[in-house]
């Protein structure tokens, strides 16, 4: 008896001990609840990007994130990240390849290398991605080479989609693929099902960023150093997905050269990235707030400050994101606001954060 | 009350942190003063148990200053090191003799920190001619190819009254012989490297009293190709760092560089100086972009300097003058559409006149810039006209002083005014000792970069100069111990860096006067030249403290009171060479402490690295040749200089060379 007893509890020992291990484990994993990613671009040597998670629950960070879970550094910039099926996928422009991580454990697996250059950002739908890559540039204002990747996610494989002129941020709207032309006035369609790029939509100036409110589609559009335009051209227009056609164009005379724009749940708000120059070579960031529905500016500063690089917004808790960077050779902020201006968190980052993916 | 209160706080919490701030400073300039008395006490002691020693036929030289930096050390590269390196660069003499941080890329791009400053803060002259990229603001030493220049010398510290702009943190002098050659001289060298680099070079010196010709040629070849692990590539499916050989590594540099001497009568010499050089260089890659063949970048450049000049020698005066014309062009990843190119024009003109105990000089430098940079504005041009006043004296032979002036004046934009003031006191001066104490207050300056005031829309033109005040203590002491000398040399100091000038983001990116950086070092170096029975002996043994804090930064006020990056605190390096017959021993050993990235997110490791060579001199009836085996790394360290870029592991150079007289 005293041997079965004996037996019994080392086997309810070994079960504990197997119970706390797969605990363990599980505390590997990422609580999604509250949870963002913010990339840091990085510096442009050594060790270059990162990630930071931020929980906005309980406003901490932590940063080197991927360092944390994987022991090494990173050792790419990072354009963007996407999110699909359970992974992320970081756009790792300066290393030409796309860095594939588990979205729960934050340990990567797999890296696709092969005809990736200069990845940009990401769109999936099923199981296709599709990349923005500028190709190699020699020249910014042609973008030559600049194509659009369709990957195979159920092997990683790469078919190229060529078209110069570059392309920014994508964006899917039901069958179709929209990418925002980095050269050219105009937004250039790409059907999902023939893989064939359509008849491109008309814009005032070279496009940037999508924001999507259900049919409709807003893109930013900027002047820049390679193209400049006046800045009456300069703003954000709202393109009809179901006809393909121009509704209606706020223009935002401050709007920045990344051309960074964000949407609220109801998409009754754009929130854009704008800059100031001040006469005496200082520049004053703001976020500036478009209402959608009557197509103009409700507030051109509904934050000011400095140095703002890159801006989010959470639909699941409506807060604002802002990301500062004031050098590649500093550390950067993330700053967490309510709809109405309020700061309610500010933490250090990593260098030059610029994106961020909610969980 | 209440109101006042609440602003009193913060206020007298910044003011107790500025004093806190002050006091700090003043206790670690005290605390490396003291070091320096402490040691010169030991010295002291030294010499006082060890008087028996009396030995005439050394005698003492002393240190070598500049004529008018007193109180300012000027560090000969010897003509061993010089030699040893001829057939490298000015990163590789620099990293391997001296204990001087250099960032390098392997064989590529490298940068210079002297005492905590940025490689923007030393100037690098050729006869006078600041080789700073006017666009830049810096030279890349990877592609000054030491075979060219016949003596170099470092001096520690700024300068900016003697040397002009770019002069804080020190300044390096790369020299041309200018004396007259008697007959014919012939050197031509070539040395191979097992990271396949080839070198090949030919020095040819004719004349007779009155005209002198030396020309200098060389070619390089760098492949630049070794074997090192991989640690930004990790393998996902093998779990493991691949070993990987270095790509794009590649350089292909020469130049020619022509002197002509005409010396009609012992008063008057007429030169010119004409020098051509064409660099064509892979750029590194870092580790992760290694086998990344579409981010490979590659750099041309290609330097016109002419120069030409009169000087006459009178029995108490000395006048020099000299015009000029220089031309740098560079073009990136062959895209000629976006080539960056400066011409300048330059006069400049001196009057030295000596006193009985005293040495005045005064003179003009001016230069006519004109960029063609595909971002500028058009039409653009710059004036630039220094004026400058040395004065030293020398009273009794024991104590010396130097005061100098300068003052530049750039079209459109306003520079400072700039002074120094140097002291020294011989206490001791005799056949086998000698011992000297040194003072030197200065202030140095720079002059904004092209790029930094009209690059695109993002330049200020009213961005002001950086600039320096510093404090030097020195104490030299050098003595002769029966057939030996023993020379130690000892500095402090204290530079306060103003207006340090960053790129920043501020919706573009755009450069401000940003950083207040506090830079606190000690300097110790040690030779000691003695005999063993037939064997000569040279011993080396140099250490540099650098504490280099950024006290104020508005965009980088996170990093406030840490070292900045890549700016190690420890330096040090050891050389021992052995001449026994026509053999010659040399062993090298340099030490990096660990530095800060940028971003801080982490340190690199300190490395010591070793390096040895041998050589032998064949002499034949009309020439010698010379043979040279040298091992660089000989330990095979595995190290970073610059984060993720590769470095070689244990390699060899064979190097030949034949000399005719």
């Amino acid at each position: 008896m005293k041997k079965l007893s004996l037996i019994f509890a080392s086997l309810l020992l070994v079960i504990g001990l197997f119970t706390s291990c797969e605990k363990s484990d599980s505390t590997d994993e990422i609580v999604v609840e509250g949870n963002a990613i913010i990339v840091n671009y990085g510096g442009y040597s050594g060790a270059k990007g990162e990630f930071s998670l931020f929980n906005e629950i309980d406003g901490t960070i932590t940063n080197n994130y991927y360092n944390i879970k994987n022991n090494r550094d990173f050792t790419s910039n990072i354009q963007s990240l996407g999110k699909h099926n359970g992974k992320l996928y970081s756009m790792s422009n300066n290393a030409d390849k796309i860095d594939i991580i588990d979205l729960y454990t934050f340990k990567q697996d797999a890296s696709i290398d092969a005809d990736i250059v200069k990845p940009r950002y990401f769109a999936a739908k099923g199981n296709k991605a599709y990349v923005s890559c500028l190709g190699n540039v020699s020249e910014w204002a042609v973008v030559a080479n600049s194509y659009i990747a369709v990957i195979d996610l159920t092997d990683n494989t790469v078919k190229k989609f060529p078209q110069a002129g570059g392309f920014e941020g994508m964006a899917i709207v039901g069958d179709k693929l929209y990418a925002a032309s980095y050269t050219k006035p105009e937004v250039a369609v790409f059907d999902l099902a023939t893989e064939k790029f359509e008849t491109p939509i008309t814009i005032e100036s070279q496009a940037r960023h999508f924001a999507v409110d259900g049919d409709n589609l807003w893109v930013s559009h900027v002047s820049s150093y390679s193209i400049p335009v006046s800045s009456e051209h300069v703003g954000i227009t709202c393109i009809n997905t179901k006809t393909n056609t121009v509704e209606k164009t706020v223009n935002i005379p401050s709007l920045g050269g990344n051309g960074y724009i964000a949407i609220n749940n109801d998409g009754s708000k754009v929130y854009a990235l704008g800059n100031k120059y001040n006469a005496d070579y200082t520049t004053t960031s703001n976020v500036v707030v478009v209402d959608t529905k009557s197509a103009s500016i409700e507030n051109n500063s509904l934050v000011a400050g400095g140095s703002f690089y890159g801006i989010g917004y959470n639909q699941t808790t409506d807060k604002l994101y802002v990301l500062i960077s004031p050098s590649t050779t500093v550390k950067g902020k993330v700053q967490v606001y309510n709809t109405d201006g309020t700061l309610l968190n500010e933490k250090e980052a990593g260098i030059a954060p610029q994106h961020v993916v909610f969980y | 009350m209440g109101l006042l209160s609440n602003w009193a706080i913060p206020i007298t919490t910044i003011i107790n942190n500025r004093i806190m701030k002050k006091q700090q400073t003043i206790i670690k300039f005290l605390s490396t003063t003291l070091l320096i008395i402490c040691s010169l006490y030991v010295s002291s002691q030294n010499y006082k148990t060890s008087d028996t020693i009396t030995l005439k036929e050394v005698k003492i030289k002393g240190v070598k200053r500049h004529k008018y930096g007193v109180g300012t050390i000027i560090h000969n590269i010897d003509s061993l090191s010089k030699e040893t390196y001829s057939n490298g660069n000015l990163a590789d003499l620099l990293s391997n003799t001296m204990p001087i941080y250099i960032r390098k890329q392997s064989d590529s791009f490298s940068t210079i920190t002297l005492r905590g400053t940025s490689a923007n803060h030393t100037a690098i002259l050729v006869n006078g001619i600041n080789l700073n990229s006017l666009t830049l603001g810096h030279s890349n030493l990877g592609n000054i190819d030491m075979f060219l220049f016949d003596y170099a010398d470092i001096q520690l510290g700024s300068s900016g009254a003697i040397y002009g702009t770019d002069a804080i943190g020190g300044t390096i002098n790369l020299k041309l012989d200018n004396s007259l050659t008697n007959g014919q001289k012939l050197f031509a060298k070539t040395s191979h490297s097992s990271l396949n680099n080839h070198f090949y070079g030919v020095k040819y010196f004719t004349g007779n009293k009155k005209f002198d010709s030396k020309t200098r040629v060389f070619y390089v070849k760098n492949e630049n190709r070794f074997k090192f692990k991989n640690l930004a590539n990790y393998n996902f499916s093998k779990k493991q760092y691949p070993t990987e050989y270095t790509n794009n590594s590649r350089k292909e540099n020469y130049g020619i560089l022509q002197q002509f001497l005409y010396k009609p009568s012992l008063k008057n010499t007429f030169n010119v100086l004409a020098w051509y050089q064409r660099n064509w260089d892979q750029i590194q890659p870092s580790m992760g972009n290694n086998s990344n063949d579409g981010t490979y970048e590659k750099s041309f450049d290609e330097y016109i300097r002419l120069l030409s000049g009169y000087e006459r020698l009178g029995s108490n005066y000395k006048f020099k003058t000299d015009i000029g014309y220089m031309k740098d062009k560079q073009i990136h990843n062959g895209n000629s559409n976006e080539s960056i190119s400066t011409e300048r024009f330059i006069a400049n003109s001196s009057l030295e006149y000596s006193l009985s105990t005293a040495q005045i000089n005064v003179g003009i430098n001016y230069k006519y810039i004109i960029p063609d940079v595909y971002t500028y504005p058009n039409q653009l041009d710059e004036h630039r006209t220094d004026v400058f006043f040395l004065y030293k004296q020398d009273i009794f032979n024991k104590f010396k002083y130097s005061i100098n002036l300068r003052q530049s004046f750039v079209s459109g934009y306003k520079s400072p005014f700039t002074p120094s003031l140097g002291l020294s006191y011989t206490f001791a001066d005799e056949d086998k000792v000698k011992k000297v104490l040194s003072l030197k207050l200065a202030k140095g300056y720079k002059i904004p970069t092209l790029n930094q005031r009209f690059w695109g829309t993002q330049g200020n033109p009213d961005i002001k100069p950086e600039k320096s005040k510093s404090v030097e203590l020195g104490y030299n002491y050098t003595r002769a111990i029966g057939k030996s000398i023993l020379s130690i040399i000892l500095n402090s100091y204290y530079t306060d860096v103003d207006n340090w000038i960053m790129w920043v983001n501020k919706g573009e990116w755009i450069p401000i006067n940003e950083r207040k950086v506090e830079c606190i070092g000690g300097e110790f170096f040690s030779h000691l030249k003695f005999k063993i029975n037939t064997i000569e002996a040279n011993f080396r043994l140099n250490y540099f403290f650098s504490s280099s804090i950024l006290q104020e930064s508005e965009t980088e006020a996170s990093n406030e009171g840490k070292q900045l990056a890549y700016t190690p605190r420890h330096n040090a390096n050891s050389n021992l060479a052995l001449t026994y017959n026509d053999y010659i021993f040399t062993t090298d050993i340099t030490y990096t402490g660990e530095r800060h990235v940028t971003g801080y997110n982490k340190t690199l490791d300190g490395f010591y690295l070793l390096n040895s060579s041998i050589s032998k001199d064949f002499s034949f009836n009309t020439f010698i040749l010379g043979c040279r085996l040298q091992v660089n790394n000989l330990l095979n360290k595995d190290y970073q200089s610059w984060e993720y870029y590769a470095m070689p592991g244990r390699n060899y150079n064979i190097s030949l060379n034949i000399k005719i007289n």
